[in-house]
């Protein structure tokens, strides 16, 4: 995981599709523990409340769960629920950011066709 | 209202205007980035909160109170300033021994595991460090003094890029365990972009911003493209400055950048140094 | 008001100068018993009396400790969150402590000299500070000369000191031009310019009653040192209210 201070995604959403990552990866299994607040912190070089309000997303949409003086812990369930999540962005991310490119380029429906039989061969 | 409150502080220096002016919040457990370009006056600020020198009028309090020749008041502040007060002949862990006797929540111990691990030597007497160990002699200070503020001017003077990465790594450590209020003064805005909350800035005496860092991110924008398109664009907006590659130009705006823009042109979020770079220039 | 640091801090300042002064002073005295000593195997007239570690040598010392005991410590104290209030009343206190603790060495060191000279053939004979100025009064018992002795010195010691923390003080809150008037034109002032106008428009006079004025305050004519003690008590607080108008609103240089 990542962070590029230099990029147009906030600093604290690049920490929350970081460990969203990270999770589907399979680096965090479920009911594993993540590290903290600090560690993010201090890993990254970035404000603590930076850190929180990223993870706090994850919190909030019950992919990872607090244990009381524990720490932090991915939910069973959590890559299901990203999988889900993910895929209903797929479409907004990646398939008009590529139709976009793909007009500016002057790439026909049928060339893309033919380039994506072409990746998914690899 | 908690926390540090400049009111109205107006300081000259023969002729030259210092601060004009100023007024400002520093509240409690927050990292402030206090920007300016060099003779801004973030120094000064920094000198007449901590009683150093005295404002020619306006107040500054803490809680309320005024912390002027307050011992009580100036005891729950620390700050680690670019020029050295501590007696040229005193060694490093000398110091130590003083500090604690002024700020009893001196954390001596940690004071010589820091001064380890940046390799800094407490046998050594002041005038004998270097540069960049003076810096780190002053910032362990500063680490492990435990008031409630600590103020840091030109924290990174001289340090190298390790040193620097395990000055901020300490830095958010120590933040994280128990929050202070820590104003933090440098010229490497990259360096603590993302380490700061707040964003203070001063130009020429006077502070021109003082919010949260993402608002004020969010309040700026650059559009670039070609020339005219994008000349047509900030025509009526509030253009921070402009940069000019050939027929391509890129412009910095402060406001909410519409949805929409004119085919051609692209807009992108703007970095705090670059921001402060604009805001600054003349 | 933290106080207690400043205190302590000020007077750890002054520990190791005033020990070696000591040790110099007493290297010196021990120097000059036993010199005169093996010269009066040579010549039996030779006598001599001595003056160390009382009198001029410490005010000397107290002077010049006097006058470096401003700017680091306000440097010190400052970043170290202590209020100027609590620099002044600290260093009083210090001066003070300072003060008491020579003039009490002085009268030991006394004390025990009278039992050492004999040992040296009474070569050398130890004075009192007090004797430079004022005659001995037959009738005055050895305890009184103690005690009249140790207040004289223990005032003017003071009054020095603190003159001495006053000038720094003043230094330190002149600019460039105005340290030079001061250290050039004061004394020019008064060494060269206030002696010609004196003999030449005055005769004179204006020395005379100065001198005067001293002996009187000083009570050297009426062979009194108890009026010195008073009038070093009256100059250090005026000197000290001086120096609290002015480290009141001093600014830490940078």
């Amino acid at each position: 995981m990542k962070i590029r201070p230099e990029s147009e995604i906030p600093i604290f959403l690049q920490i929350t599709q970081g460990l969203e990552d990270a999770i589907l990866a399979g680096v965090y299994p479920e009911e594993s523990q993540i590290p903290s607040i600090t560690e993010f912190a201090t890993t990254y070089k970035i404000n603590p409340a930076t850190a929180l309000k990223g993870i706090n997303l994850l919190v909030e949409a019950g992919i990872v769960y607090k244990k009381r003086g524990l720490g932090m812990f991915v939910a069973t369930g959590a890559v299901e629920a990203l999988r889900k999540k993910r895929k209903e962005q797929f479409y907004d991310t990646y398939v008009v950011a590529m139709l976009e490119e793909a007009e500016r380029l002057q790439i026909t429906p049928e060339e893309l066709r033919e380039m994506m039989e072409r990746g998914w061969k690899k | 209202m908690k926390g540090i409150q400049v009111r109205n502080v107006t300081k000259t220096f023969g002729k030259v205007t210092a601060l004009e002016q100023v007024s400002v919040i520093f509240e409690p457990g927050k990292i402030y980035g206090l920007l300016g370009r060099n003779g801004a006056g973030k120094s000064t600020l920094l000198n007449i909160i901590t009683n150093r020198i005295f404002p020619d009028c306006g107040e500054v309090t803490l809680d309320e109170e005024a912390i002027q020749e307050r011992d009580a008041l100036l005891g729950k502040i620390y700050l680690m300033s670019e020029k050295t007060f501590y007696p040229e002949s005193m060694r490093v862990r000398e110091a130590f021994h003083w500090t604690k006797m002024f700020y009893p929540d001196f954390d001596q111990a940690y004071a010589e595991r820091l001064a380890a691990q940046f390799a800094l030597d407490t046998g050594k007497r002041v005038k004998a460090l270097s540069t960049g160990f003076l810096s780190i002699f002053k910032l362990v200070i500063a680490l492990s003094v435990n008031t409630p503020y600590v103020f840091l001017d030109e924290p990174v003077l001289g340090l190298d890029a390790n040193n620097r990465d395990l000055f901020y790594k300490i830095l958010i450590e120590k933040y994280s365990e128990t929050p202070f209020t820590m104003i933090i003064s440098t010229h490497l805005i990259d360096e603590v972009a993302n380490v700061i909350e707040d964003v203070v800035i001063i130009k020429n005496g006077r502070v021109i911003c003082a919010e949260p860092r993402e608002t004020l991110l969010e309040r700026a924008y650059t559009v670039s493209g070609p020339a005219a398109v994008v000349d047509t664009f900030t025509a009526g907006r509030d253009v921070l400055g402009v940069e000019t590659l050939g027929g391509f130009r890129l412009a910095y705006l402060m406001g909410t950048a519409p949805d929409t823009l004119p085919k051609g042109l692209e807009k992108a979020p703007v970095d705090l140094q670059k921001l402060f770079i604009q805001l600054t220039n003349v | 008001m933290n106080l207690q640091g400043s205190f302590r801090y000020q007077l750890a300042d002054h520990k190791k100068s005033i020990f070696i002064f000591y040790l110099i002073m007493f290297g010196l005295y021990l120097l000059f018993c036993v010199g005169l000593w093996i010269d009066r195997a040579y010549d039996q007239e030779i006598n001599s009396t001595v003056n160390l570690g009382e009198g001029m040598t410490t005010l000397i010392f107290l002077f010049v400790s006097g006058l470096c005991s401003f700017k680091e410590n306000f440097g010190m104290l400052t970043q170290n969150g202590v209020s100027r209030k609590s620099l002044l009343v600290g260093r009083i206190l210090v001066m003070a402590t300072i003060c008491l603790f020579m003039a009490l060495v002085d009268k030991v060191w006394y004390f025990v000299g009278s039992f050492l000279s004999p040992l040296f053939d009474d070569a050398v004979k130890q004075t009192l500070f007090l004797d430079l100025l004022y005659h001995r009064s037959a009738e005055d018992s050895m305890l009184l000369l103690y005690i009249k002795s140790f207040f004289f010195n223990y005032a003017v010691y003071f009054a020095v000191m603190s003159a001495g923390f006053l000038i720094t003080v003043i230094f330190y809150r002149l600019g460039k031009l105005g340290k030079l008037i001061a250290g050039a034109g004061v004394p020019a002032l008064f060494l060269i310019v206030l002696p010609i106008v004196d003999f030449q428009f005055f005769a004179g006079e204006i020395s005379r009653n100065f001198w005067s004025f001293v002996g009187r305050v000083l009570g050297i004519h009426s062979g009194n040192p108890w009026c010195a003690v008073a009038t070093c008590l009256v100059v250090s607080v005026g000197l000290m209210t001086i120096g609290w108008i002015l480290v009141r609103r001093v600014s830490l240089h940078e």
